[in-house]
């Protein structure tokens, strides 16, 4: 028997644009999983779709499920094999299940198991008919689909409620050319059954009826069918002639797009992407660039061309016969733009600064108080921040003292992600300085992990204090448990993956990184700013700050790892135990990168097995001891060793000191040698309290010069490797 | 299409799918969502059809008649469809094109967008539709309503009529449309929009407003505890018509906004529980 090919097509109703792109790859991996499971020999799926519909399909899917080979465990073999062959024990255990005495060499053998070898009865179950399992294959699939935000449809499938993405309205589910019998029942209404009747555009189609099922036969048969009334159906395709015809657009009006965020999902929006070029009035052009972009994207989805008056829209059609689609588009974008001239110019009528009062309406947090109460903060955490980062004291602090101004105008109201924008262009309006006004605009980048960074110093300097603040007082506020979980309802990890980012930033120096602030002192800096508040004094400082900064370590972990992705350890070995956020993040970062230049070589191994090792003999409480006294040593090893690390050791300080840690690390595994040696040679334990003592007090500054710089335990390859 | 044709044929295309045609109800409400025969219809089990224009009040979007898209109080056609039809898109395009669209020369598109009443416990997902890039419509399939899942699910289809109308007719201000025969829309509505304005922004009473409300809320639940769940889901209509009001004329503080969300949400959940309890 010959495979088939599968071709299995969901109708659905509009599916969200931005999960396409998630949603295939996931698709295609449901389904070859559930051919796996199902026993059915198949080639990898692919799958592709885009609004309304996910296609799988796959050339060769096997007619039959392999048969399986099941083994039943009887008796022990040394019961159940002599030297004559199977035993009577055997015969008894095979007859039990059927197998008569002439065929027990076929039908049995000897298996190992846990408890030693067994014989086995082999039974061969025959693979069904791939016809009569594939509904099962699909229905798996689709349930193994995870959605943003799954639907009720009454919807259910063998009595099994079946939520989706959005209604499913047909199916095509083709095995060859028969039709899967795959159903889908709606309670109370009429079951979506699989057939081989597609669906192309709703309103056009080169041929036959626009919006009527036509009948495909195979997968080529549905994609050809689809082209022919307006839907490409890979996800590519539409990318490619999406761009060719925004390329076109930007010839025909003489300028180029500008770049846009959060536009990545144009071609999943539609079926078939057209164009039209609209243009607005030029006199528009006085309204800052930000504002009109944002009116186009954020509000349209249309893009934006820079310098000129005018945008291209993307389209779910072929063409636009009578001007209809590109007439709309320019009146609603003109509506929008006369709504935010409105505002640019109402905005204008009230200086930035005496918006300052109103702030104290605006809620930061109902606990937190209003953004009055954060502005102050700001300004005085501002201020120190810039003093710690090589900005302008002066200009962060007026900078910060006008930063949230933005958040009482009607631009902002209506835009939010204009915030601190708006603010930014308003003071360059009144002719503030560059220093300000630029550090206003910028104050919220990064956006977390993504996103650039404020362009100045000053910026840089009021985004640190902006998420400090934020992350110690909504700490504060007990809210730092609301983290867990999906989601980040409150911003507390983009503000810590902010926070992270622009610390590491700091522009490397020779000699010693780290002249910038920490993450916990700018964060103890914050929470000092909430001294005099009421939660505050509801909670204490010393836990809050704690929790702070385990939070901080696991967004610092994670973005080291994305840093480093080949040296989990190195990462682990410098930003956890509270490590982490005790030091300046680009001191880590060069701790990290000695690490992983210094690769994984037998030595740096060796190095962290001796370590691990030193770190476990001693007892609790060594730090303390005195130095070890030259004179109770017995044994040359231990007197080597003692001359390795006062020398190394004062050598190795010398070089973090100075921020050289690839030099340091060098010097340390030099003591590699005189510590296994030790070990050979010395007994620690030995019966001599005294001189146990010393060995011990020669240890604990062995172990403090392992753990200097690293927690060098993190490379031993035999540590248990806690989960990152 | 004039705009009161434009009420006439999507009530006429809905009533002929065997939609109930009813009236809008005779309270301040928000949106047509508020009104109890889709409130309390979604609940339950038992099969509805409505559909009927509601007279929505957003006392905040009043701009005193000058602006040419924003009005104090706009009209919404609302329909309900329990169980939701399997052809209910088509439905509805063939009820665009009874208006005049014609779907081949338009870009007429469903566009993600959730909706969520968070006063009302109720949420829903759903797309709104672009014709042209303007949105003319909600499309909505219930999730919750009352703070309760919903099975079967009813699908809600909300036109913005001014929009759709301006569109329609070609208009780029909404007081130049025609309503009837040498009627515009300013004719009708101007005074209102003038009127209602300056009572929202600068001569609502304060505290008439905040005393009314509470004691909504009180009677409300009086009420609801009486076995009263439709009265009392009135006195949750005027108590957030209230707090528009008051936010509108900037009284509603900051600590005092959560606290008044709530207590309208848990009249309206109440109301809902009672409903469902009736024999």
């Amino acid at each position: 028997m010959k495979p088939r090919e599968l071709v299995v097509e969901i109708g659905c109703e509009e599916l969200p644009a931005d999960w396409i792109a998630n949603l295939l790859p996931a698709l295609a991996a449901r389904f070859d999983e559930a051919l796996r499971r199902a026993r059915l020999d198949s080639s990898p799926v692919l799958a592709e779709g885009g609004a309304r519909r996910l296609v799988a399909h796959t050339d060769r899917v096997a007619e039959r499920q392999r048969d399986q080979v099941d083994l039943i465990v009887g008796p022990p073999a040394r019961v159940g094999r002599g030297p004559e062959g199977w035993t009577r024990a055997a015969a008894g255990f095979a007859r039990k299940h059927g197998i008569g005495p002439d065929t027990l060499d076929e039908a049995l053998t000897v298996t190992p198991t846990p408890r030693g070898d067994y014989v086995a009865l082999r039974r061969r179950i025959e693979g069904r008919p791939a016809m009569e399992i594939l509904a099962g294959v699909i229905e798996a699939a689709l349930r193994g689909l995870r959605f943003p935000k799954g639907m009720n449809w009454d919807a259910a499938i063998g009595g099994e409620p079946f939520p989706f993405a959005r209604p499913i309205r047909w199916i095509v589910a083709l095995f060859g050319e028969e039709v899967v019998p795959f159903r889908i029942d709606v309670e109370p209404g009429t079951p979506v059954v699989a057939s081989d009747q597609s669906r192309g555009h709703r309103f056009r189609a080169a041929r036959g009826e626009p919006g009527a099922p036509f009948r495909v036969g195979s997968y080529a048969a549905l994609r050809a069918g689809l082209a022919d009334r307006f839907v490409l159906l890979r996800p590519a395709e539409r990318a490619t002639r999406l761009e060719a015809a925004v390329c076109a657009r930007e010839a025909e009006a003489g300028a180029k797009r500008a770049p846009t965020r959060g536009l990545q999902h144009l071609h999943n929006l539609v079926e078939w992407p057209g164009t039209v070029l609209g243009r607005y009035p030029e006199s528009f052009l006085t309204l800052p660039e930000e504002v009109r972009h944002t009116v186009l994207v954020s509000h349209q989805k249309y893009l934006p061309l820079a310098g000129a008056p005018g945008f291209i829209a993307v389209t779910n059609m072929p063409d636009d016969p009578k001007g209809a689609i590109r007439r709309g588009a320019e009146r609603v974008v003109l509506a929008r733009l006369r709504d935010a001239q409105f505002f640019w110019d109402d905005d204008r009528k009230t200086p930035l600064a005496t918006r300052r009062s109103r702030l104290a309406g605006v809620r930061f947090h109902e606990k937190l108080g209003s953004f009055r109460d954060k502005t102050e903060r700001l300004a005085a955490l501002a201020e120190w921040t810039a003093s710690g980062i090589g900005a302008d004291p002066a200009a962060s602090r007026r900078a910060a003292s006008l930063a949230k101004c933005d958040l009482t105008t009607g631009l902002v109201g209506e835009f939010a992600s204009l915030q601190g924008v708006v603010g930014g262009l308003l003071l360059r309006e009144e002719g503030a300085p560059e220093e300000v006004w630029r550090a206003v605009y910028d104050h919220y980048r990064p956006a977390g992990l993504s996103g650039e960074l404020p362009r100045s110093p000053e910026g840089l300097a009021l985004s640190l204090a902006d998420n400090a603040d934020t992350l110690a007082g909504l700490f504060l506020a007990g809210l730092g448990g609301a983290r867990t979980g999906a989601g980040d309802p409150f911003g507390l990890r983009r503000a810590a993956f902010s926070l992270i980012r622009v610390l590491g930033n700091e522009p490397e120096r020779s000699g010693a990184a780290g002249g910038w602030p920490s993450p916990e002192a700018l964060v103890s800096r914050a929470l000092a700013g909430y001294s005099a508040t009421a939660v505050a004094s509801e909670s204490s400082r010393d836990d809050v700050l704690s929790g702070i900064l385990s939070f901080l370590e696991g967004r610092l972990v994670h973005i080291f790892g994305r840093e480093f992705p080949s040296d989990p350890d190195a990462v682990r070995a410098v930003a956890s135990e509270g490590q982490g956020p005790r030091r300046p993040v680009a001191d880590s970062r060069a701790r990290i990168r000695a690490l992983a230049e210094a690769g994984r070589t037998g030595d740096l191994a060796a190095l962290a097995t001796a370590a691990t090792r030193v770190h476990r003999i001693l007892p609790s409480g060594s730090e303390g001891l005195p130095d070890p006294d030259p004179g109770l040593f017995t044994e040359d090893a231990e007197i080597a060793l003692h001359q390795a690390v006062r020398s190394m050791g004062a050598d190795a300080l010398r070089h973090f000191r100075r921020g050289e840690y690839g030099a340091g690390l060098a010097v340390l595994v030099t003591l590699r040698s005189p510590v296994n040696r030790f070990f050979d040679d010395v007994l620690v334990m030995a019966k001599d309290a005294a001189v146990r003592e010393n060995r011990f007090a020669l240890l604990a500054r062995l172990d403090s010069l392992f753990l200097a710089a690293w927690d060098l335990r993190e490379l031993d390859p035999a540590r248990k490797k806690p989960r990152v | 299409m004039n705009f009161q044709d434009l009420i006439f044929t999507l009530t006429r295309i809905w009533g002929a799918r065997g939609a109930v045609i009813a009236q809008p109800y005779d309270m301040e409400l928000g949106a047509g969502t508020m009104h109890p025969e889709t409130f309390f219809r979604v609940l339950g089990p038992k099969p509805w059809k409505v559909a009927y224009v509601q007279p929505s009040r957003r006392p905040a979007d009043g701009r005193y008649g000058e602006n040419p898209n924003r009005l104090y109080k706009h009209h919404q056609l609302q329909v309900i469809m329990k169980p939701a039809p399997a052809d209910i898109q088509d439905i509805y395009l063939e009820s665009l094109e009874a208006c005049g669209v014609v779907p081949g020369e338009h870009d007429i598109r469903f566009e993600e967008d959730n909706w969520a009443a968070p006063t009302l416990g109720a949420w829903g997902v759903g797309w709104q539709v672009l014709l042209d890039g303007l949105e003319i419509t909600q499309f909505t399939y219930f999730q919750q309503a009352g703070g309760r899942d919903l099975a079967p699910v009813s699908v809600e289809i909300t036109y913005g009529l001014e929009r759709l109308d301006m569109y329609l007719q070609d208009v780029g201000n909404v007081y130049d449309l025609e309503w009837a025969p040498g009627v515009r829309y300013g004719d009708v509505r101007l005074a209102d929009e003038q009127q209602g304005s300056r009572y929202a922004f600068e001569e609502a009473d304060i505290p008439a407003l905040a005393a009314g409300f509470d004691e909504a809320v009180a009677e409300g639940r009086r009420l609801i505890r009486a076995g009263l769940p439709i009265p009392g889901y009135e006195q949750c209509l005027r108590a957030s018509h209230l707090f528009n009001l008051l936010d509108a004329r900037g009284a509603v503080s900051v600590s005092d906004r959560a606290g008044r969300i709530l207590a309208v949400r848990s009249l309206a959940t109440a109301a809902a529980d009672r409903y469902l309890e009736a024999p």
